[in-house]
């Protein structure tokens, strides 16, 4: 058992307040019982020395008490003007005066010779005269019970410590349970949960979150480690050409064309790298508890419009009509930065999508809730329904070959999710294939 | 020694078709799965080099395929996967080695020349064929322990010869190995080659066949 543990904690605490207990009901039961035996006492030394008043009254005459066999077991005194007018044979108490001088007419006094007796002394005073009825080595119950509670106190404390001890061990079982299975659990290995005890109480509780904490984590690593081995993977790509190009290049002297279309086919996959990088970045820069400050008044027609320019060249390429269909002046707190990325890389993904000559409607609308409309559609490709709820996550290309035909490494429509999560909107997805695809963000009246 | 390339990301491709055309070989490049499958099934290429990811056919796939068919041509996997499970996949399936990208030029070629030299004299660097020594790493030639210096061509053409040997080889079967990256040949070229060869080293070392071919007989 380790010194700081919970156990040992809980025993210490517990044993002292139950030290604290017993010895305060120790000394309540001591006094207490004390005060009753005095009384006692007292109360028969008083009653004996009533009736030694009785039998002296009625004996004064003859200045002489008889022998009373009821009152062997005491011996008495009767003093007069500060002498003993008469007294038992078995009075032997000296200096009387001390008593008399007192107040008190009980005392109890320790037997100097015998510790397991004590000797008592009740004084009546009546108007002349005054009564000492004093007895001697009277059983000392209460020193008995001294013993008794010195003893007693230690194993009581003993016995409720080891029950208290057993019954923590009880408690702590479950947890126990929970540490060793928490001991087993490593980066790589979320195998084991813990088995939920049988009671509905806190334990299960403790269990049942530690449990929902296992499979949150082992969540979160595996879409970490998938996350780290898609960049690798998607970085490894232009790092190969890289490395190859210069080594090949490097072999012997070439022709400056040569060069010249090595360093074109490197800076090509340098700003590859440096895209990937960027839109990780850019997926990663804003949470939602930072977002807000990052926030200020956007003019969203203007923003669509300044995208659309960038495309300008993509779009004669493709000879694609882009329809500007309904275009309100709508100005929004947010960020500019992301709602510039939601509209370019939806816009991308249209164009690329799109086979030449074909047509993209665009939308901005508030709707008659007030809510804000942004539409996407186009007369592309399309997705199929089962790949629709994937095509957020990240480096997902519906294309699992990673067609070169279509460029892009799969993170745009994550940044457009990710953007329009922070923005509190709502993005929905409709596609048709071979029809095209339709995609709304709706950002919230209130937002 | 005739390659074949299969491999989707341009860029790649561009540098490995440089870096072996470069050093004497014979390159053949697909960018598609279905491509590479055929070109791998039709022609026959002393080493394929596969990359892992690929439009409509995958390099496991098409290796799956190859094996299949009974093609043991040497593949070497390329993949950006760098994960041992990875590597063992590709292996246990029939791949002959794997390299994770990004990879040396060097290395890939040091593969792919060690992969060319177990199919050619079952892993030792030394073939021995009566008085003549063929030296496979130091691509050196000698008979009698006399130094025979040998063109690349006719280095090559002696290889293909032992890889066939006891069998006889067409004129067209030649040319197809060494000469198929250029569109015209020179009729002459594959028979002054051959006298080139039995003059050095010597007649009987390589047997001709009118109308037929050439034999190397162990």
């Amino acid at each position: 058992m380790k010194f700081n543990s919970l156990k040992t904690r809980v025993l210490a605490w517990f044993g002292t307040v139950i030290l604290f207990l017993l010895i305060l009901f120790s000394i309540f039961f001591h006094y207490f019982l004390n005060k009753s035996i005095n009384n006692n006492i007292e109360t028969k030394l008083f009653h004996e020395a009533l009736k030694i008043k009785e039998k002296f009254l009625l004996q004064q005459k003859n200045n002489v008490l008889t022998d009373d066999k009821n009152l062997a077991s005491m011996s008495y005194a009767i003093m007069q003007k500060g002498t003993i007018i008469l007294k038992s044979k078995n009075f032997d108490l000296s200096n009387l005066n001390t008593y008399f001088k007192s107040n008190n007419s009980f005392f109890i006094m320790k037997n100097k010779d015998n510790d397991e007796t004590i000797n008592a002394l009740y004084i009546l005073r009546a108007n002349n005269y005054k009564i000492c009825v004093y007895q001697k080595n009277i059983d000392n119950k209460i020193e008995n019970l001294e013993d008794i509670l010195l003893f007693l106190n230690p194993i009581l404390l003993l016995l409720v410590l080891m029950a208290a001890s057993k019954l923590i061990d009880k408690i702590l079982l479950p947890i126990k349970h929970v540490t060793k299975t928490a001991k087993e659990i490593g980066v790589n290995d979320f195998s084991h949960t813990i088995s939920l005890p049988q009671e509905d109480d806190e334990i299960k509780e403790l269990v049942d979150s530690f449990n929902t904490m296992i499979i949150r984590l082992k969540d979160g690593v595996e879409s970490l480690d998938r996350f780290n081995s898609d960049v690798s993977h998607e970085l490894r790509t232009p790092l190969t050409v890289i490395r190859g190009e210069v080594e090949v290049t490097l072999r012997k002297l070439r022709e400056p064309q040569e060069y010249e279309k090595s360093m074109q086919t490197i800076y090509y996959e340098v700003q590859q790298m440096q895209k990937i990088v960027e839109d990780l970045l850019l997926l990663t820069k804003y949470s939602k508890e930072n977002i807000r400050q990052s926030f200020e008044p956007c003019s969203l027609d203007s923003i669509l419009l300044s995208v659309v320019d960038k495309f300008d060249k993509q779009l004669k390429e493709k000879n694609i009509n882009l329809v500007l269909q309904n275009i309100e002046p709508i100005s929004i707190n947010a960020n500019p930065f992301l709602i510039s990325s939601i509209f370019s890389n939806l816009l991308d993904n249209s164009i690329k999508y799109t086979p030449n000559s074909k047509s993209i409607y665009l939308f901005l609308y508030k709707d008659k809730q007030n809510n804000i409309n942004f539409e996407i559609k186009d007369e592309g490709v399309g997705i199929e329904e089962d790949k629709l709820h994937k095509i957020t996550d990240r480096f997902y290309r519906v294309d699992d070959s990673r067609n070169k035909k279509v460029q892009g490494f799969g993170l745009g429509l994550s940044i457009v999710k990710n953007s329009v999560e922070l923005h509190n909107a709502k993005m929905e997805i409709n596609s048709n294939i071979k029809k095209g695809t339709d995609i709304r963000i709706i950002f919230n009246s209130s937002f | 020694m005739k390659l074949l390339i299969i491999e989707d990301d341009a860029n790649i491709l561009s540098f490995l078709e440089r870096g072996f055309r470069e050093d004497g070989y014979i390159v053949e490049s697909a960018m598609d799965g279905l491509d590479g499958e055929y070109l791998a099934l039709q022609n026959k290429y002393d080493v394929i080099i596969l990359d892992w990811m690929l439009p409509n056919k995958s390099g496991i796939e098409i290796l799956t395929s190859l094996r299949a068919h009974k093609n043991t041509t040497p593949t070497i996997m390329l993949s950006a996967k760098a994960e041992v499970k990875d590597k063992i996949s590709g292996l246990s399936i029939g791949a002959d080695d794997y390299l994770s990208k990004p990879f040396s030029f060097e290395e890939l070629q040091a593969r792919v020349e060690s992969l060319y030299r177990r199919s050619l004299s079952n892993g030792l660097n030394i073939i021995q064929i009566g008085s003549i020594t063929i030296n496979v790493d130091r691509k050196s030639v000698t008979k009698n322990n006399v130094d025979v210096p040998l063109t690349a061509k006719e280095y090559e053409l002696l290889l293909f010869l032992i890889q066939h040997k006891n069998a006889v080889v067409s004129n067209s079967m030649i040319e197809e190995q060494l000469w198929s990256d250029q569109e015209y040949i020179n009729s002459n070229v594959i028979q002054v080659t051959i006298y080139h060869l039995r003059k050095k080293l010597g007649k009987e070392f390589i047997k001709s066949f009118r109308g037929l071919g050439y034999k190397v007989e162990i």
